[in-house]
């Protein structure tokens, strides 16, 4: 027994330095502190701002978008802690239809359906296993290939559009990828092959794209030929979307897309705009994936195209900082493009984004 | 002179005909929507549908005003012939979205014929269709125009559901069940497909178009009894 303690003892005596040490150099330690007490602020402003069905802005994307930064916050919330978790549940499970969709609009239906797949996985409960490989098989058919008459050539294959038309898009493709990702679709599914067939032809990388219109910066666009930001210029949150659409699919850090990517984003490196995006659309949106794709990537600090050392958590976290109101919420006070005039989603995205910054 | 029922028979049926004609003509300049089925569905829909207010608006002869009914069943007919065509040589569209396309075409007909019986004075029957073939014009694409003024005025408010609900064209794309706004072609075109909007149920459409037409034909009706009493003449005749 003593020496199990005097191994326990001296097991903290050398490990427990080393993980500090790791943790100090992963971000500030302050900025750690209020970065969780943001998180607090933010989930607390989202408890007020649920409705009584249990939705955010009465839309299934919104909620599980919140739910979802609920399940991940460092407070670790789940089913058993009460109604503010099991009240969403319940409306994004009253919202699946006899496709597998899960969604209360036929308009939104990729969107919708891939974040309620993430946030029920992010709950651990088995019951939700069935309703989770159906809408896993819904997003799988949404995807544009040879049943809906298109071949390996064109410019759509292998993309997932909003659900309702069939014109695809890389934050569409992102979005189920991620949930398909999350809930762990087999890694030899020929989904993957199809879809970072699209990924590709969204990149600026003529290295890689077989479109004779790509540019050559390395950024992703909208999709194949279009950016809405003009041409088809590359812009920061497409190119986080992009990059992480690669390491959904189990691309290496070798790879020449993932490199040509995270070039693109050492050239542009910023939290403070969405780079390449007009009246900095999307920004919310843009620091989520900017920080998901950061700490899937693994590194604590970048270093930009000039030479300069980000630690990209504490820049996330003193930028989020800022944009902090006074009741916990964020919004985008810029430009309402993609709901972001909606507090409840861009406090849902900024959340999830904080997760990462004090994941472990 | 009143035309005899066989004659009034053959305008009507040759307006059918040549609506079906003319929408067939005008859908050869959709062919780079081909990778759009639905995109063809409503094109042929909205062509039939202004060419049919337009023909059967002004087929009638002599001091004759088209019945509104009359009119939103030929375009319906010519509708119908023209997207089962469509749909078969296709095999995308299911005939129930056949039906729909064609029901929301001969409802919308009848609103646009209710009005262009409100505004018809005999002399100014083709300005009157022309005002009306235009005003739905304009009022269908009002999504394309008017997106970026609800982006830049007020793009978290209502403005959006009201522009995507107040348009023809959305009608006519609820009914193909189709996502328009999304499509590669018109979310280039507007910003509208990034804004907060719901598309209104098919069916609530669909009862509120026929309210309104039945509204403005019962006010179209009403508008000519006084205005014939006040002059003590004959009202411009509807055939029916």
């Amino acid at each position: 027994m003593l020496q199990v303690l005097k191994h326990l003892v001296l097991g903290a005596v050398f490990v427990l330095p080393g993980i500090a040490s790791a943790d100090s150099a992963t971000m500030d330690a302050a900025l750690k502190d209020k970065a969780k007490g943001m998180t607090d602020a933010g989930l607390h402003y989202l408890r007020g701002s649920m409705a009584e069905d249990g939705s955010w802005s009465n839309s299934v994307g919104v909620t599980a978008l919140a739910l979802r930064a609920f399940l991940e916050s460092p407070r670790g919330y789940s089913e058993g802690d009460g109604a503010f978790i099991t009240r969403p549940v319940k409306f994004l499970l009253d919202h699946i239809n006899p496709d597998g969709s899960i969604s209360e609009t036929n308009n939104n239906r990729n969107y919708n359906t891939a974040v309620a797949m993430i946030a029920l996985k992010a709950t651990n409960n088995p019951a939700y296993d069935d309703i989770i490989k159906n809408a896993q098989a819904f997003l799988k058919g949404l995807q544009i290939d040879e049943p809906e008459g298109y071949e390996r050539d064109h410019k759509y294959y292998g993309g997932i559009g909003y659900g309702g038309d069939e014109r695809p898009d890389l934050s569409n493709v992102y979005h189920a990828l991620e949930a398909l990702k999350a809930t762990n679709l087999d890694p030899s599914d020929p989904t993957w092959e199809k879809a970072l067939l699209f990924v590709s032809r969204s990149q600026n990388n003529s290295e890689t794209n077989d479109l004779a219109f790509a540019a050559n910066d390395g950024g992703f666009a909208y999709m194949p030929e279009y950016s809405p930001h003009g041409g088809s210029v590359s812009y920061g949150s497409m190119t986080h979307a992009g990059l992480l659409s690669l390491l959904f699919a189990d691309t290496d850090k070798n790879d020449p897309r993932v490199k040509a990517a995270y070039e693109w984003i050492r050239a542009n490196y910023s939290v403070d705009v969405n780079p390449g995006a007009k009246d900095n659309q999307g920004y919310f949106y843009y620091l989520n994936a900017f920080a998901k794709s950061m700490y899937a990537w693994g590194e604590p600090e970048l270093v930009d195209a000039a030479g300069v050392s980000h630690n990209w958590r504490n820049d996330l976290t003193t930028k989020l900082m800022s944009l902090e109101q006074k009741d916990g919420s964020w919004v985008n006070k810029e430009s309402g493009r993609w709901w972001e005039g909606d507090p409840n989603l861009c406090t849902a995205w900024s959340v999830i984004a904080l997760n990462q910054v004090v994941r472990k | 002179m009143r035309p005899n029922g066989a004659a009034r028979a053959a305008m009507r049926w040759s307006a059918v005909v040549a609506t079906t004609l003319a929408g067939a003509l005008v859908l050869t300049l959709l062919l780079p929507l081909q990778h759009a089925p639905q995109a063809l569905q409503i094109g042929a829909a909205a062509v039939t549908l202004l060419v049919g207010v337009i023909v059967g608006n002004l087929a009638c002869p002599g001091r004759s005003v088209a019945a509104p009914l009359a009119v939103a069943a030929q375009a319906g007919c010519s509708s119908l012939v023209l997207l089962a065509l469509l749909g078969w040589s296709d095999g995308a569209a299911t005939f129930g979205s056949l039906l729909r396309s064609a029901l929301a075409v001969a409802v919308l007909a009848w609103v646009m014929s209710a009005l262009v019986q409100l505004f018809a004075r005999q002399e100014r029957r083709h300005a009157s269709v022309s005002l009306v073939a235009f005003a739905t014009l304009v009022l269908g694409l009002a999504p394309l125009w008017g997106g970026a003024i609800v982006d830049a005025v007020a793009p978290t408010g209502a403005g959006a559901d009201i522009l995507v609900g107040v348009s023809p064209l959305t009608y006519l794309a609820q009914a193909a069940g189709w996502d328009y706004l999304r499509y590669d072609w018109i979310y280039r075109v507007t910003p509208l497909g990034s804004l907060r909007f719901d598309y209104p149920d098919f069916w609530i459409s669909t009862i509120a178009y026929a309210a309104l037409a039945a509204a403005l034909q019962v006010l179209a009706a009403g508008i000519r009894q006084s205005v014939s009493a006040g002059l003590g003449s004959a009202p411009p005749t509807a055939v029916t």
